[in-house]
């Protein structure tokens, strides 16, 4: 639910409620005030009444009142219930159809020494009118009422909360590696200040941190380069020595390896923190019909070590790629091919297929169980077994794939029949190419 | 034939230096820039290893004032950036080679060795030792005058064999020669040890000239 809508519901059904409880209160209240002025003309006509007997000396005077005075009713005492108070009825008017309320007033009187009831009475037809009148006005203006305060304070609030929602829509936006290009507006209210001011600090600090990370890591790589060379030269030197025993040397071999496998960790690490800083142009034009075949050649005695086969299929005589890095490029399908072979058993058959905008490479294996998503990231292992990759290469081969921006280059990783696939995906831009 | 290292690391001169002196190399180090170009003006050198990043600056400023110079000195860059850029460049501005660190010696003696034969045996393209001549041009190699069959890799390998002949040479390295940074990802070095053993056996008229060195690898004497 959105802010906005928050507080908007919320003054909506207050105003409803007070809309749906005013009107009952409103329609007794007005009824009770009708009706005790009402009562009150009422009382005034009865306490004339006296002064009208006094004149009425005959039976004929008092046929004559009982015909002139309509809103009375003189009955004998005897034949009707006498009530105290001004009391309400339905009666049936001669010529109108549905029956209306009267407000009747009664009072004992004596005339001619005999005891009568007088029933003074009053239409209420006129009162229905008005409390409909004066309710419809009334609901109106509520309505009125509710209109403007909901759309009021829909409309202050957007305005209150647009600071917010440019903060928002700034943490969004947000990409640690690339600075906003939102200029932080001027705002009045101390709150919104603050809070811009904070995200602002926060994401200095975040990329300063981030920088410092990744040049610590190349800083590091790079400074570790020299000290392993040196290590490695020496080494080359020691196995040198004519009087080595062949325990020695083998020691000496063993070291060696590993200190091979560290270079090789090494160079990763700085190849990716390279990328990741964005120091390679990506201006080349990539002929990958001809790269492929090339790259095949060169890994070939690695996958002849393990009895493999990489078997090339274009389905397209030319596939010409571009802006790209040339030499990323290289390393993402070596890297790709490279771990093909590595996860390919002893003697297994290996497809590199190229199309005009995806190149895919299988090999045949076990299921993984290591999720798909994750198999990209760095140091990630399938069940933890140590293998001679340092566990970079498919992590650079997806961070080279998204360095093609323009490309709109993807790896996809599938598992389908046995086969383990791989496929990078670009578009061909018509407008550069 | 001599040769001058320039490199601020002394450790990794010293090294290079000890490496390259057993096959008749007369090694000098400078240490700067400064000290590079003093002993490039007064002596000639047969090959300069040049690294990039020196403490006054680029090596390749050395590089463009050799070329100004019209001097013919060999020169290998030896650069700690794997970058194809610096390669580029350093080969556009005259270098005969580039080398990124890191590397192994034999590697480097092996791309001395090309330099040096490059640049001063014109037209001499064959390598001999023993009854066993290379001949660089064919890529051919022939005992006692016999030409023998060798498959690329077999070629590559006994070229690399004769560079280095007379060390140790690991299998690491010539993994390396072979298949560039990929060596990383061999499981065993069976594949280097079938090559090895089909040479062996087409050498075999020169007697046992390639010698397993257990645990580590071969020595071609």
């Amino acid at each position: 639910m959105k802010l906005l809508h928050y507080t908007s519901l919320r003054h909506l059904l207050f105003a409803s409620v007070l809309t749906l409880v005013s009107i009952p209160v409103f329609y007794i209240l007005l009824n009770n005030i009708f009706v005790h002025s009402i009562d009150r003309d009422l009382r005034l006509q009865a306490a004339q009444i006296p002064s009208i007997l006094s004149v009425i000396q005959s039976p004929s005077d008092f046929q004559l009142w009982k015909e002139l005075d309509n809103d009375l009713e003189v009955v004998p005492a005897d034949s009707v219930l006498f009530h105290e108070k001004p009391f309400t009825i339905k009666k049936k008017e001669p010529g109108i159809a549905a029956p209306e309320d009267f407000r009747i007033l009664q009072k004992k009187v004596q005339i001619m020494g005999r005891p009568y009831v007088v029933n003074i009475e009053s239409s209420l037809f006129e009162k229905e009118d008005l409390i409909q009148t004066i309710l419809t006005i009334q609901l109106g203006i509520l309505l009125l009422l509710l209109m403007g305060t909901v759309s009021i304070n829909y409309f202050i609030h957007k305005r209150i909360w647009a600071p917010f929602y440019d903060s928002l829509s700034y943490l969004k936006e947000f990409n640690i590696e690339s600075e906003s290009k939102t200029q932080p507006q001027q705002l009045k209210i101390k709150e919104f200040k603050e809070l811009s001011a904070s995200i602002q600090a926060l994401s200095v600090s975040v990329r300063r941190a981030y920088y410092s990370q990744k040049e610590f890591i190349e800083n590091a790589s790079h400074e570790l380069q020299t000290p392993l060379t040196i290590l490695k030269f020496k080494l080359e030197l020691l196995l040198q020595q004519k009087e080595l025993s062949s325990e020695q040397g083998a020691l000496i071999g063993d070291m060696y390896k590993e200190i091979e496998q560290m270079q090789g960790l090494n160079s990763s690490l700085l190849l990716l923190s390279k990328i990741e800083n964005g120091q390679f142009l990506n201006e080349d034009t990539v002929y990958v019909h001809r790269l492929l075949p090339e790259l095949i050649e060169g890994l070939s005695l690695l996958a002849e070590a393990k009895g493999q086969q990489l078997q090339f299929n274009s389905k397209q005589a030319e596939v010409i790629i571009r802006p790209a890095s040339d030499m990323l490029f290289r390393i993402m399908l070596t890297n790709l091919i490279t771990n093909a072979i590595q996860y390919a058993p002893n003697g297994a058959l290996i497809f590199i297929e190229l199309s005009k905008e995806q190149l895919s490479i299988c090999n045949p294996g076990q299921a993984f169980s290591l999720p798909a998503d994750k198999l990209f990231k760095r140091f990630a292992r399938q069940n933890k077994v140590k293998t001679n990759g340092n566990g970079l290469g498919l992590s650079i081969a997806s961070r080279i794939a998204q360095y093609h921006k323009r490309l709109k280059m993807e790896i996809h990783y599938g598992f389908e029949k046995g086969m383990h696939c791989f496929t990078v995906c670009w578009e061909n831009n018509p407008e550069i190419s | 034939m001599k040769i001058l290292i320039v490199e601020d690391e002394v450790q990794l001169a010293g090294s290079i230096r000890q490496y390259l002196q057993r096959e008749n190399y007369l090694c000098e180090i400078a240490e700067d820039i400064t000290k590079g170009r003093q002993m490039i003006e007064d002596f000639a050198y047969d090959c300069i290893l040049l690294d990039i990043n020196l403490p006054e600056g680029s090596g390749l400023t050395l590089l463009k004032e050799l070329k100004q110079d019209k001097k013919t000195d060999g020169v290998i860059i030896i650069s700690a950036r794997d970058g194809l850029e610096d390669k580029i460049l350093s080969l556009k501005l005259g270098a005969d080679d580039y080398l990124a660190k890191p590397f192994h010696l034999a590697e480097l003696s092996a791309r001395v060795e090309a330099v040096i034969r490059r640049r001063y045996l014109q037209g001499e393209s064959k390598m001999r030792y023993e009854g066993l001549e290379i001949d660089t041009l064919a890529r051919a190699a022939s005992v006692d005058g016999q030409l023998i069959q060798l498959t690329k890799t077999e070629y590559e390998l006994l070229l690399f064999f004769m560079i280095n002949k007379g060390r140790v040479i690991t299998k690491n390295a010539i993994a390396e020669h072979l298949m560039g940074s990929m060596a990383l990802y061999l499981d065993n070095y069976d594949i280097i040890y079938a090559h090895v053993k089909n040479l062996k056996k087409k050498l075999l008229d020169m007697g046992n000239s390639i010698k397993t060195i257990y645990g580590t690898g071969y020595k071609f004497s």
